[in-house]
């Protein structure tokens, strides 16, 4: 794991922002598992707070995120900031905030919770130096 | 009842009169004039306005709203502008108007044109006027509403992700002035998605002409219905509502539209403009003006949001696969049979045993063990057949979705993390089996969930024990809390350690503590600043009481006592049994229930259940 990291970019990581703390582990662990560098945030304040001065190269976000602002907004947010991110967003509803309704490439880069990792590794292999040619691969051998 | 009126009105102007400290001591009356660009049985127009009269007059139960309604095509000899213009002056003089209201494209030019001039300082709220038709950055300051972007686009690339072979789209539109400027925007928008499509417009034809055309399209085509009051013989007018059931019944390809009303009238769908939604919006934005104190900012104009919606029964019509629905489509008229309601909540159990049964072939080898996961398998398969049941609560349906999709995407995360950190070289068995750990604990989770809702729907007869209502209420808040996060409001709960217990049956006074926390959150608009809902309980002589308020609206002074009848709903989905079902709980435990406004606005329900003598 340790030894994974260290021939990884120093530039390169993945935020994942998620308020159930479980899913937020498991995704660490699978990134993790694929030697990209990542950090867990449980809000979008928490995020735009500590996420410091490397803005990560993508990020896997909830689109509920309890009382804050949603992932749809913390997008926005972000845009409107000059910090736009590639973003893969989450939802374990099928309610969809109302402005991300019209935002069809947003729509195609929601998963429904469950998904298949591959799936998401796939979207986010493009982004990231360590994915980008394994995940293409498995994606294509694999029946997600 | 003309003559009581009349009383009240002149009894308020003497209340204005006699001063402001009084005035405000008295209810508010407010005087709004209402301008209709539609003739008042127009399909759209009735759900507007059946929707704004229920929200003007629920903030102001005494308003006195005038109606006209400028549609006056049929006349030998229409009305002009000016001449309208100086009838209505004639015939409010003497009126303080507080707002003018006006609904439509037509209705909005009227107004700023001609009619404003005339009612200086008098603030305007418009309603159901399309973008771009009227150049709403150029209307004045005192002029808000509410915009609708036009939604051929959305309609557009509906019918084209449903008929991915279609070569030719057919417009439909009518032939007065600003049914030309829609057709106008339709080619607009259509134009740059036109990719190996072919765009014919339809608007120089009379009834019968367009009956026969529609009959014979060729295949690989679709139609798009724009609004249309007027064919080009100009014998004919219509309501378009009232066109659109025989165009499409004749239609030898699929139909699309472009409002909320039409589907079900036989087009497959579109990204549908939603009057009845508008109408209540509109109303608030009324309101806001309304409640204005002098030198307050107007508020914002809005721009409307249009939906996907579809129609399940044309998609079987034309044999429309429904896996090309496009994403964030809201399929209407399915068939309500269980597997098509609840698939999501049978898929998700589903793939719960299935995950179970991965996690079985993971983790255990030996006989015994295997025995018992099968046990467990089985009792899983047991509780996936209670899942069609416990989806029956309509209500917490989405809640149970949720709350099993949240630990199964961590079961699968951890599952396939698993696989790959047992994969690496060397293997990271550590990790791995942190993995498996999280695995058990997020199955136990989805366990607990399952168990929650399950015991709310056991068909067992009711018990009757000593129940602790401050627990009732915890766990009600629980399986509430998805409808909570999805609204973005705040749960409060307030319980009194020191209530007494009370006799019945825990269950079913959950349900009830669910029904009104439900309400609650249905009350809460997700727009409004403040989206909170309480529950409180507190100790009284001889009896416990369980407040359940929010912090919406309030319900209409004259409603209050019709709130726990059956099938009365002040919404446009749901059948309205869920507080008759609170009712009757309530009842068969010898306790009573209420319904109030808070002094803040909200809405408060009571319930109050004797309390089992202490000692």
């Amino acid at each position: 794991m340790q030894g994974g990291r260290e021939t990884v970019s120093a530039q390169q990581w993945v935020a994942v922002i998620d308020d159930d703390e479980s899913l937020r582990r498991s995704l660490i662990r699978l990134l993790g598992s694929v030697d990209v560098v990542v950090r867990g945030f449980a809000s979008a304040e928490e995020f735009l707070n500590r996420a410091g001065d490397v803005p990560p190269t993508c990020a896997v976000v909830d689109l509920y995120l309890g009382t804050g602002m949603n992932g749809y907004e913390l997008k926005e947010r972000l845009e409107r900031d000059g910090r736009a991110l590639p973003i893969v967003f989450m939802t374990a509803h099928t309610e969809l905030p109302i402005r991300m309704q019209e935002d069809e490439a947003a729509l195609i880069n929601c998963l429904r919770k469950p998904f298949c990792t591959e799936e998401l590794l796939a979207r986010l292999a493009p982004k990231l130096d360590v994915l980008r040619d394994r995940a293409a691969n498995a994606a294509r051998n694999k029946d997600c | 009842m003309r003559l009581l009126r009349g009383a009240l009105d002149v009894a308020c102007m003497i209340v204005a009169l006699t001063g402001a400290s009084h005035a405000q001591a008295k209810p508010e009356v407010r005087h709004v004039l209402f301008i209709y660009s539609h003739k008042a049985s127009a399909p759209g127009l009735v759900a507007f306005v059946r929707q704004l009269q229920a929200v003007v007059g629920r903030q102001y139960p005494n308003a006195e709203m005038y109606e006209e309604h400028l549609d006056n095509s049929g006349l030998p000899n229409p009305t002009q502008p000016a001449q309208l213009t100086s009838r209505l002056v004639e015939k409010y003089r003497g009126v303080r108007l507080d707002a003018i209201l006006v609904e439509g494209t037509p209705g909005l030019r009227f107004v700023v044109e001609h009619l404003r001039g005339e009612f200086p300082g008098v603030p305007v709220v418009y309603g159901g006027a399309f973008e771009p038709i009227v150049d709403f950055a150029s209307l004045p300051a005192d002029v808000v509403g509410r915009r609708h972007p036009l939604p051929f686009a959305s309609t557009f690339r509906m019918a084209r992700a449903l008929q991915p072979d279609a070569q030719r789209v057919v417009v439909v539109g009518g032939a007065t002035p600003t049914d030309s400027l829609l057709i106008k925007e339709a080619q607009r928008q259509i134009t740059p998605l036109l990719v190996g499509v072919q765009l014919e417009v339809y608007q120089d034809w009379t009834y019968e002409g367009l009956i026969d055309s529609l009959r014979h399209l060729p295949p690989r085509t679709f139609v798009l219905l724009s609004d249309f009051s007027k064919d080009q013989s100009g014998v004919r007018r219509f309501v378009p509502g009232d066109l659109v059931a025989s165009l499409t019944r004749v239609a030898s390809v699929p139909v699309y539209g472009i409002a909320r009303n039409w589907v079900g009238d036989g087009i497959v769908g579109g990204g549908v403009m939603d009057f009845g939604d508008d109408g209540a919006r509109t109303a608030m934005l009324l309101v806001r003006v309304l409640k204005r104190h002098p030198g307050d900012p107007m508020p914002a104009s809005e721009v409307a949001a249009n939906e996907l919606l579809i129609d399940w029964r044309q998609l079987q019509r034309w044999e429309l696969p429904e896996s090309r629905v496009p994403a964030g489509t809201e399929v209407l008229f399915r068939p309500v049979s269980p597997w098509t309601r609840y698939r999501g909540e049978i898929i998700a159990g589903f793939a719960l045993f299935l995950v179970e049964s991965v996690l079985i072939a993971l983790l255990l080898h030996e006989r015994s063990q295997r025995r018992r996961a099968q046990r467990m398998v089985e009792e899983q398969r047991a509780q996936v057949e209670h899942m069609g049941r416990v989806a029956t609560l309509n209500g917490l349906a989405a809640a149970v979705s949720h709350e099993l999709r949240q630990p199964l995407a961590a079961i699968r995360t951890n599952a396939e993390a698993g696989v790959r950190l047992l994969g690496r070289n060397p293997p990271d068995v550590h990790e791995a089996r942190l993995a498996l750990q999280d695995i058990a604990s997020d199955d136990a989770r989805a366990g607990e969930v399952v168990e929650h809702y399950r015991a709310l729907l056991r068909q067992q007869p009711p018990v009757s024990t000593d129940v602790d209502m401050n627990a009732v209420c915890r766990n009600a808040a629980k399986l509430v809390s998805s409808e909570v996060a999805v609204r973005r409001a705040h749960l409060e709960l307030r319980l009194d350690p020191d209530i007494a217990k009370v006799r019945g049956d825990p269950v079913q006074l959950q349900q009830v503590v669910i029904n009104l926390a439900l309400n609650a959150l249905e009350a809460i608009s997700t727009s409004a600043p403040t989206r909170e809902v309480a529950i409180r309980t507190t100790r009284n002589n001889g009896s416990v009481e369980v407040r359940v308020s929010d912090s919406g609206a309030g319900l209409p002074p004259e409603l209050l006592d019709r709130f726990f009848e059956p099938f009365f709903t002040t919404k446009q989905h749901g059948l309205g049994m869920g507080m008759t079902i609170a009712r009757t709980i309530v009842e068969r435990h010898h306790g009573s229930i209420g319904a109030t406004n808070s002094v803040t606005g909200g809405a408060v329900l009571t319930v109050t259940l004797p309390a089992v003598p202490r000692g």
